[in-house]
């Protein structure tokens, strides 16, 4: 069971220092890449037809595309959001109607309706993170954070938000590697032993991220003399303008479809 | 006047029994390098976060330029670089550009002033360019000692603290870390103090020679 647990915490250390890279020679700017790509998520995570996905799914791949990520990487991040969508819409598929208001929908066998609706919600949790997934795989949380955390308002929230990103995969490999020590001193492994072992590793865990963050705290006070003086710059490019273009286009169809 | 001095301080950790500096005189003179050794345990650490100001003494004063060092912080900070013994507790930015870059920002107003201010720090510490735009959980421990090196270079701080910079390093970066500190103290004026348990690391430098034990500091020579 360890194995499986340090394989688990590997994979989450994995996943975000993947989508938290930092890519600089992304050519859109990323602020307007992200706002782009929200907007295609709302739209996604409301539509109510298999069709109205589809400009998301379009969009989404074509940034996939561009950033060329490789299929492991794109199967590795989407595996848990393909599980939840399954999770969820699965009791759909054994209703008659496509709706359960209560444990008497359900049947003992898959309907028509019931695979319309299931199909429809698998959709919709699958596509509608696409497109800001698909953007993070091209310009990186670091890199739109950079630029998101100039703005006046959300500036503290997305440097917290860049610090977990940063801090919580070295806390998930700190956490793998103390099970892999206890592993490697256990002589008669069981299952009871097991669960002692990853409630004292957790236990563990705690208490170094409770020092680990007073350390970290001690170096930032250590360098920090005022508040960041350096002015937002500004960057527009012909890349930013066909991409906008190629929003508007695209957001309009949307729109066409969804009414 | 001295660049800091320390006047009878006296420390003890919330919660502890035991005092971690016991009645510590220090005169730190520019451009020159004190190297404090001394058994684990010692105060070695507690003594450098107290010259930081980042602890404030029991008792027993602090003096940045002959003035209380409490008074005047953070901006004292400009001319104060810490490298703690352990570099991941330093690093909490996404790149190693933003991690140099952290103290600059706050500094200068132009990117370009920034990027200059990065690079030279770079070069210094002789950090490869290619290095500057990866995550800095990629790096290896020389490595992330280094950036955490440049990141208190990249202000010219006129003291800098270094906390065990040598420990787990090859012969390399241990040259590596001596020529910054002797071009330091040489070109920049700078006064430098090292801790170290023992004082094998500090070969080929002009250092004044401490020892630390059970939180007194006295001359080695004694």
């Amino acid at each position: 069971m360890t194995r499986h647990i340090r394989a688990f915490l590997s994979e989450v250390a994995y996943v975000i220092d993947f989508l938290s890279k930092y890519n600089p020679y992304s050519r859109v700017d990323p602020l307007v890449l992200f706002t782009g790509s929200l907007v295609f998520t709302v739209a996604a995570s409301f539509a109510r037809s298999l069709e109205a996905l589809v400009i998301p799914l379009f969009y989404s791949l074509a940034l996939l595309a561009a950033a060329k990520p490789g299929l492991s990487k794109i199967a590795r991040v989407m595996a848990p959001i393909l599980v939840l969508g399954l999770a969820s819409s699965t009791p759909l598929l054994f209703t008659s109607t496509g709706n359960v208001e209560s444990l008497a929908s359900l049947q003992a066998s898959p309907s028509g309706e019931g695979f319309k609706a299931f199909a429809l919600l698998l959709a919709r949790v699958v596509v509608s993170p696409l497109p800001l997934i698909a953007s993070l795989m091209y310009a990186g949380w670091f890199t739109v954070s950079s630029r998101l955390k100039r703005l006046p308002l959300l500036g503290g929230v997305v440097r917290l938000v860049d610090l977990m990103a940063a801090l919580t995969p070295r806390i998930a490999r700190y956490l793998a590697s103390v099970l892999l020590g206890r592993e490697s001193r256990t002589v008669k492994p069981s299952l009871l032993q097991s669960w002692r072992g990853l409630a004292s590793s957790i236990g563990e865990t705690i208490l170094y991220s409770g020092s680990y963050a007073e350390k970290v705290h001690l170096a930032i006070t250590a360098r920090s003399i005022g508040e960041m003086r350096v002015g937002q710059e500004i960057r527009f490019t012909w890349a930013d303008i066909a991409y906008i273009a190629t929003l508007a286009t695209l957001l309009a169809l949307e729109a066409m479809v969804l009414v | 006047m001295p660049l800091l001095e320390l006047q009878g301080v006296w420390y003890k950790y919330p919660g502890s029994l035991d005092y971690a500096l016991r009645d510590v005189s220090l005169v730190v003179e520019e451009a020159k390098v004190y190297v404090v050794a001394g058994p684990n345990g010692a105060g070695k650490t507690t003594l450098l976060l107290v010259m930081a100001g980042l602890l404030e003494p029991e008792k027993g004063r602090v003096l940045f330029r002959g003035k209380p060092l409490k008074e005047q912080l953070p901006g004292a900070r400009r001319h104060i670089g810490l490298l703690f013994q352990n570099p991941e507790h330093m690093l909490f930015n996404p790149v190693v550009y933003d991690e140099i870059a952290y103290v600059p920002r706050q500094l200068y107003t132009s990117e370009e002033y920034v990027r200059r201010a990065v690079e030279e720090a770079a070069e210094m510490v002789g950090l490869k360019h290619e290095l500057l735009m990866r995550p800095t959980h990629m790096l290896s421990y020389g490595e992330k000692k280094l950036v955490a090196l440049a990141s208190i270079l990249s202000y010219k701080p006129r003291l800098l603290l270094l906390d065990e910079p040598y420990t787990n390093l090859s012969r390399d970066y241990v040259e590596k870390i001596n020529n910054i500190i002797r071009r330091h103290v040489e070109e920049g004026g700078s006064a430098v103090i090292v801790c170290h348990e023992c004082l094998d690391s500090i070969r080929g430098l002009h250092v004044e020679r401490l020892y630390m034990e059970s939180g007194r500091i006295r001359p080695l020579s004694q």
